[in-house]
């Protein structure tokens, strides 16, 4: 069966973009005549918000600090010694919120779902599965091939039940852009290294080196391929969890931890 | 050559979906069902690298303890995702072929319901298609 490729990118992309839309409109409000996404996101990342967002943090931790000081202060006066509690001042630091936390979990369960069907699917013509190295090998094969039209370029494990799976063109963030600034940034920042020369001459594909914030954004497109091989592992049989690496723009790095049930 | 149940299994062994053509022995036809678990486990480790995903294993479950007059013959399909295909006959005389044919398109109907997206795994069954489809399926042999 022979999924159109086209079709599944613009699910995927139109499942992030609404979820991405979803987790910005909490802060501000969007103008739903605005429909270039991207762009609001390179602003919700420009560099002057980010420098407001570190000056209220820092304003708040001076506040909760001067609390503390008074308490000690009248602590010492009653004369019973406490222990410092370091807790209410991280809390500001969290990285990510529950609605966040929320959304990506949603995002591994609609990968999860479509991995789970697409193994059902082609798992029925293949011979019965004896080892853990073919139950791998199924889904760096013919779940790629299937889904993405190619195969995982690189398999490796750590023999204690670590898997690796590494796409050198992963296809559903392939043809991901950023603004022309951002983007001006990021080439001559990598123009420098003659390794990068040398690779770009070879594969004959631009691999862009991102910023923090950048690298933030791309991993919301990622969740759902780790979900992919999650489901597809499961219904074959074998649990995990799925993270995903990407240091370079289309080179990935999936890695399957099997839960050993003892 | 009269098919008298088909039962379709979850991962963990849970019952998905049961059809059985005669309603009275209903709870009888489950309790063979029930008792084919055992074998499914026994012929797993026995099959060789080299034989085919379709495990026929073939049981005949005499009911001399239950009704001296019947006896049936109990047929399964283990496929790679864990889910468990069975099949009680009531003739003796039955080609291995059209067993195979039959659990084969049994799993293809399978296939297509889990990959239904308002289907939720491990929950039994309920959809019409699915269950004319096999009565389809049932209605040809």
């Amino acid at each position: 069966m022979s999924v159109s490729y086209s079709l599944l990118e613009q699910i995927i992309f139109e499942s992030v973009h609404y979820v991405i839309r979803t987790v910005h409109s909490q802060s501000k409000v969007l103008d739903p005549e605005e429909t270039n996404l991207r762009v609001k996101i390179a602003t919700r990342f420009n560099e002057k918000e980010e420098e407001e967002e570190e000056e209220e943090k820092k304003k708040k931790e001076k506040d909760i600090e001067k609390d503390q000081d008074k308490e000690n202060q009248k602590e010492k006066e009653n004369g019973k010694k406490k222990k410092q509690e370091n807790v209410p001042q991280l809390e500001f630091i969290s990285s990510k919120t529950d609605i966040e936390r929320n959304i990506i979990n949603r995002l591994e369960i609609i990968g999860y779902r479509l991995g789970e069907r697409t193994a059902e699917r082609i798992a029925k013509n293949k011979p019965r599965f004896q080892e853990e190295v073919e139950k791998m090998r199924f889904v760096a094969k013919d779940i790629w091939t299937a889904l993405f039209g190619k195969m995982v370029k690189n398999l490796r494990t750590n023999h204690q039940g670590k898997w690796m799976f590494q796409d050198d063109d992963f296809k559903l963030i392939r043809n991901i852009s950023f603004t022309l600034s951002e983007e001006l940034q990021n080439v001559s920042h990598q123009q420098n290294t003659r390794k990068n020369q040398q690779k770009q001459k070879q594969t004959n594909t631009t691999n862009i080196i991102m910023t923090e914030s950048q690298k933030q954004i791309l991993q919301s497109y990622l969740y759902i391929p780790c979900g992919i091989i999650r489901g597809a592992l499961s219904a074959i049989g074998v649990e995990c969890t799925v993270t995903v690496i990407c240091e370079q723009l289309p080179d990935c790095v999936f890695t399957a931890k099997i839960i050993n049930k003892k | 050559m009269k098919i008298v149940s088909i039962a379709i299994l979850g991962k963990k062994n849970n019952p998905l979906y049961v059809y059985v053509s005669n309603e009275e022995n209903k709870r009888k036809f489950e309790y063979i069902i029930h008792t084919s678990l055992d074998f499914f486990e026994e012929k797993v480790p026995l099959i060789s690298p080299l034989s085919k995903k379709s495990t026929q294993n073939q049981n005949d479950m005499y009911l001399g303890h239950l009704f001296p007059t019947e006896d049936y013959k109990v047929y399964g399909y283990l496929t790679n995702t864990n889910y468990k295909l069975v099949c009680i006959i009531d003739d003796s005389e039955i080609k291995e072929q059209e067993m195979k044919t039959l659990l084969n398109n049994l799993h293809t109907i399978l296939v297509d319901t889990i990959c239904n997206p308002f289907y939720i795994t491990d929950e039994p069954i309920t959809s019409k298609t699915f269950h004319l489809k096999i009565l389809d399926l049932i209605g040809k042999k």
